[in-house]
């Protein structure tokens, strides 16, 4: 299959072998990997550690070399440095050098981009502002930050190029709630203004909340692929929700469903997340 | 024109194969990353390296470094004033380029292991970053680190020079201002020192060419050497491969096809003069001589041994002509092995056994000759006549054993810069090897103009083993740019003196800046850095960075390691030579064979190991700012330059290549 323009990323048959030093196959990380990611949504890569989740983001940055078939972003192999200039990218952990500071790190990595020295003053700083890093924390070395900061400048330096694309792998590690909350709304809004995010995870309810599509790789393989509204939806099943009902109106609720043969309806109330009620709290105490 | 190519290839393959491999890793490899290129994105990635550098505190390092060396110089015996001021500058300079070479070394083969180790380099090239950007982005980081480290050592190596020199300065005035105190034969050199400084780069006048002989030439045809291995006589023949035919190996042993014969129209005549220590003999013993043939960069010769006199070869009747057979097979080797190359260069040199005579030989008659075709190839350079190579450059003899005996340095025009005074500015530096112990040496020099004739008066001076003496020579003497310096030496002992641009005698053209002479040694460290880093970043892309390391450190010693063993050895019947010498007398001759053909092997396999790899010897930058000569581009920087690109830039493509197809992470 040609690579199409039209598509933020699409692998053919992408696969990728280990081998050891002379040359014999060790692993097998990635088989037959046959994917396509529409420009504009948010894409969710699942699967247990091992699966093949690294090994894909990987190489479609160009960091390894497929064994077979090929991996293509907007259009243009992937790992070249033209299609470097429409990506970011978030590493698992945040690997930076230690030595800068949050802003000479936002700095270098703008030069890198040819950025001009006007507008990364403009950048720089409002993308601080973006990823919650203080004046003070700013100015301080990275080798001085805690994981949830160097997170957050990891996610700065992803966004410093405006891209189109950005691939994010484990972004709420090490974050706590509220992190993990301003990193889902970052990553809606970022959908939002018409960007790509492939979103690389094991902890599915982060998954759940933003992503709109995901497929689900196992030992190099891909198991499922679809809409996560889809894949979740129990077809059998069907919630109706009110909210204020008195006892009275269920109890008439009840009784009509058992008149038009509804098997064993059941009647609870919803119970919110425990992240929603952990930022709730924090929000309310923090206002105060 | 292009017919011209495969010839000039066999010639230069080291180029060829840098320029091969810069087209194909830029043009063919690397084009579109090349024109992708962004002096942005170097610099962006050059000022990481900085950063990096200068925050583990690297500048630290120089503050420890100057204490280390005013502790040495401290510590430091001198002879006098110019050797204070000669051991400082060696001792900063070296050691601003031990501790630039090490940390580059250290910096530049652990950065980019390291980056991929901690995994750094994901963020970098996942950015529009190209492999070559990152490279050379890289090297000009750490170019820029040890450029800032050699200015700092720089700034402190100038300030403590002139403090030293404003000190020595005050001394040397005292010492001359008070009566008595100076010798009078070093009062010159003194005044130098006062008026002038001891910090000097000064602009030499170098003689055109040096000649020792027997004793001091009447006539251009009246030139001796004495025996005893102490002189030798040096001529240069261009040899046509092609107008030698060509050996049939099927041919009888006896046959003299494809060999020549040298003919040595050799004269000798017995010294007059009673010898202190004459041995006793009723008749005067034959005379022999001893010659080597060497091909133009002395990697092979044939001497008398390969023609089966080891103890050297008769001369028959005095002003005869003495005719060897140059076999087939020894020729070859001194020929290049393709018959159709260009005709080379064939250097005859020819030493005489007894010092019961003194030899000459004539140039008329000196030939070699085709028996087939009788063409004869004459010598193309005019015999030179030469002292025995010793360990501070051609011996002179002096003494009452050799009262007779002179070198000659013959300037041609060389016309000093004329000053207001009568006197023009000459240094000389020589060895001594004395043949008493705590006696002292001296010198006389007679200066004599060839176009007036006029012999300026004797000139005597005390002289030391690389100690700098100023002599003032009267302008009439030297004016005229032609003109000759004879030198003796009264003293029992042998000076070493030297040609070209360190010959022992030269005139002062005039004094440059030092602190311009001090940049120069400054850049040819900082070329020698540059080499380092590309060396150890090319190392890095492929090795963990403790091989790199080490992979760095060979490459930049392999081809002075691979030297010493084959400037020992360079012979390539050594292997021959080996056998014959240290192996026991009844060896099998397979086994003799195996012995040869291995060691001719190894020697052969140590030259081309050194061909390939840099000469850091040509990064010379101590000895002339150290003997306060002025650092001349042509003959110390371009040396440096051409070592620095032609193997830096092939192996900064290699590097680059390297990393655009490795998988950088782990």
């Amino acid at each position: 299959m040609m690579p199409s323009d039209s598509q933020a990323i699409q692998t053919d048959n992408l696969t990728k072998v280990y081998r050891d030093f002379w040359g014999r196959d060790k692993v097998r990380a990635l088989d037959d990997l046959n994917l396509t990611i529409r420009p504009g949504e948010v894409f969710g890569l699942l699967g247990p550690n091992g699966s093949g989740k690294s090994t894909t983001i990987k190489l479609l940055l160009g960091l390894i070399f497929p064994t077979r078939g090929r991996a293509s972003i907007m259009g243009h192999p992937a790992g070249s440095p033209a299609v470097n200039e429409r990506i970011g990218f978030l590493p698992e952990e945040s690997y930076l050098y230690r030595f800068l500071n949050g802003e000479e790190t936002l700095h270098f990595y703008a030069r890198l981009f040819r950025i001009p020295r006007k507008e990364r003053n403009r950048r720089v700083p409002k993308l601080l502002d973006i990823v919650g890093l203080d004046a003070k924390a700013r100015k301080r070395k990275l080798r001085e930050y805690s994981k949830g900061m160097a997170r957050r400048i990891g996610l700065a330096q992803a966004l410093i190029n405006n891209p189109d694309l950005i691939l994010l792998d484990e972004p709420t590690t090490g974050l706590d709630p509220i992190g993990t909350r301003e990193m889902k709304d970052l990553i809606l809004s970022l959908k939002a203004q018409g960007k790509t995010v492939l979103l690389c995870s094991h902890l599915l309810a982060d998954v759940q909340d933003v992503c709109d599509r995901i497929t689900i790789l196992y030992r190099g393989k891909m198991q499922t692929l679809g809409l996560v509204k889809d894949l979740l939806q129990v077809r059998d099943i069907t919630d109706i929700q009110i909210k204020g009902a008195s006892d009275q109106h269920i109890a008439q609720l009840k009784d009509f469903l058992q008149s038009i043969g509804a098997p064993n309806p059941t009647f609870s109330h919803p119970t919110t997340t425990l992240e929603d009620l952990f930022v709730r709290i924090v929000r309310e105490n923090k206002d105060a | 024109m292009f017919a011209y190519f495969p010839d000039f290839i066999a010639n230069n393959p080291g180029l060829f194969l840098a320029a091969a491999i810069v087209l194909i890793g830029l043009f063919g490899l690397g084009l579109k990353d090349l024109l992708r290129f962004s002096p942005t994105r170097l610099w962006a990635v050059s000022t990481i390296a900085v950063q990096q550098s200068f925050r583990r505190r690297v500048l630290w390092i120089t503050p420890l470094l100057i204490l280390g060396v005013i502790t040495v110089c401290q510590l430091q015996k001198s002879f006098d004033a110019q050797d204070v001021i000669r051991q400082t500058t060696m001792v900063c300079l070296f050691a601003s380029g031990l501790l630039v070479t090490l940390l580059t070394i250290i910096l530049a083969a652990t950065n980019l292991p390291r980056e991929i180790e901690n995994r750094v380099i994901y963020t970098i090239a996942t950015k529009p970053v190209t492999r070559l950007e990152i490279v050379l982005g890289k090297v000009v980081g750490f170019a820029r680190v040890s450029f800032w480290l050699l200015f700092i050592m720089g700034l402190f190596t100038y300030g403590y020079l002139h403090l030293q020199n404003y000190t020595l300065r005050n001394y040397v005035s005292a010492q001359l201002a008070t009566p008595g105190a100076v010798d009078d034969s070093i009062r010159p050199t003194l005044e130098y020192y006062r008026d002038h400084g001891l910090l000097h780069a000064r602009d030499l006048g170098l003689p055109d060419s040096l000649s020792l002989y027997s004793h001091l030439p009447t006539s251009p045809t009246d030139r001796w050497i004495p025996g005893l291995m102490e002189g030798e006589m040096i001529v240069r023949f261009t040899i046509d491969p092609l107008r030698i035919p060509r050996a049939d190996p099927a041919a009888d042993p006896a046959s003299t096809r494809g060999g020549v014969f040298l003919h040595l129209p050799i004269l000798y005549r017995s010294v007059s003069r009673p010898l202190t220590n004459p041995r006793p003999a009723t008749t005067l013993p034959v005379p022999r001589i001893s010659f080597s043939l060497s091909n133009a960069n002395k990697t092979a010769f044939i001497t008398n041994r390969e023609l089966g006199a080891p103890q050297g070869i008769e001369i028959p009747n005095a002003g005869g002509i003495l005719n060897l057979f140059i076999p087939p097979k020894a020729l070859a080797q001194l020929l290049p092995p393709n018959p159709d190359a260009s005709p080379a260069d064939l250097f005859l040199q020819v030493t005489c056994d007894s010092n019961a005579y003194e030899y000459s030989m004539s140039r008329d008659g000196l030939a070699f000759s085709v028996p087939e075709t009788r063409h004869r190839f004459l010598p193309v350079s005019d015999i030179a006549f030469a002292g025995r190579d010793g360990a501070y450059g051609q011996q002179l003899r002096g003494g009452s054993d050799a009262p007779n005996r002179v070198a000659l340095y013959r300037f041609t025009n060389q016309k000093p810069h004329p000053t207001p005074t009568q006197f023009r500015l000459f240094e000389v530096r020589l060895g001594v090897e004395r043949l008493e112990e705590d006696a002292s040496s001296y010198i006389t020099l007679d200066f004599l103009n060839r176009d007036t004739g006029q012999l300026a008066p004797t000139i005597q001076t005390a002289v030391e083993t690389n100690r700098s003496v100023y002599l003032n020579v009267p302008a009439s003497a030297v004016d005229s740019g032609n003109f000759d310096v004879i030198i003796r030496t009264p003293s029992n002992a042998w000076l070493g003196l030297r040609d070209g641009p360190l010959a022992s005698l030269k005139f002062v053209k005039h004094d440059q800046s030092f602190a311009l002479n001090l940049v120069k040694s400054l850049f040819i460290i900082w070329l020698m850095s540059l080499l380092v880093t590309i060396i150890a970043i090319f190392a890095s892309t492929f090795l963990s960075w403790p091989i790199a390391v080490v992979l760095t450190v060979v490459i930049l010693s392999g081809h002075w390691a691979a030297q010493q063993v084959v400037d020992v050895q360079s012979s390539t019947g050594i292997g021959r030579q080996i056998v014959n010498d240290l192996m026991p007398r009844d060896i099998d001759p397979a086994s003799a064979k195996a012995v040869s053909s291995s060691v001719d092997a190894l020697v052969a396999t140590l030259n081309s190991v050194a061909a390939i790899l840099p000469d850091i010897s040509q990064f010379s930058a101590i000895q002339e700012i150290q003997q306060g000569i002025a650092i001349s581009p042509a003959v110390v920087l371009f040396p440096a330059l051409q070592v620095t690109f032609g193997f830096g830039l092939p192996l900064l493509v290699l590097a680059y290549a390297f990393l655009k197809y490795k998988e950088v992470a782990p």
